[in-house]
């Protein structure tokens, strides 16, 4: 992916998320190609963003199964 | 003979539904957990770049080991809220190695992006840790 992709999809209004992960890699990438990080530096922050979409993946499971749990509480008070 | 099966027959099926069913409920609301999650937000919002970076990092890390070991005293069913710190716990730990590596040169511009994407985790943790009921 070219950095004139991670361009455009940071500046889309319908994927918030997107747009700042895109942003994010942008800031990185530009200060390692600016010599403001080192390799290892940058690989690591790199690895950094890879683990923000396990910990978006957890957060989404948690946040999926309290609403099914809540369903089910207020379907059990109709019942 | 048959009735014994049977009341086996039904417990097992039982058993089976209770261990498959508690994989589809979350841990519930911690008031502990709660506070802790945002005292760990607050650091991080509060992280100086100009200023000597372990201490801060040092801090980061025991609060994400305090959240860790008060989950696992908990019990079994915090396995999600676990699952959800590691990658943060992953994060602090390579910026305490690299700060505590000696004659290590702190770098603002890597503190500085540290900061925004333990920023962006912390928020997204609290949110779910803070959502349950």
């Amino acid at each position: 992916m070219s950095l004139q992709t991670l361009y455009e999809i940071a500046g889309r209004d319908d994927r918030p998320w997107a747009a700042t992960r895109a942003a994010m890699v942008i800031a990185i990438t530009e200060q390692f190609q600016g010599g403001g990080l080192d390799r290892s530096e940058y690989e690591e922050m790199l690895r950094d963003l890879v683990r923000m979409d396990q910990l978006d993946a957890e957060a989404d499971d948690i946040e999926l199964k309290t609403a099914l749990v809540t369903a089910v509480y207020a379907i059990a008070k109709v019942v | 003979m048959k009735r014994i099966f049977l009341i086996l027959s039904v417990l097992m099926l039982q058993g089976c539904a209770a261990v498959a069913l508690s994989s589809y409920i979350p841990s519930f609301w911690d008031d502990n957990q709660s506070a802790k999650i945002i005292d760990l937000r607050l650091t991080i919002e509060r992280i100086d770049c100009k200023a000597p970076q372990k201490p801060q990092v040092s801090r980061i890390r025991d609060d994400l080991e305090w959240f860790r070991l008060y989950s696992e005293s908990k019990g079994s069913r915090q396995q999600d809220v676990l699952k959800l710190t590691q990658p943060m716990a992953e994060t602090t730990e390579d910026w305490y190695k690299r700060v505590s590596a000696e004659g290590y040169k702190e770098n603002a511009i890597y503190c500085e992006l540290k900061k925004k994407v333990m920023t962006e985790q912390s928020t997204r943790a609290a949110k779910a840790v803070l959502g349950r009921f």
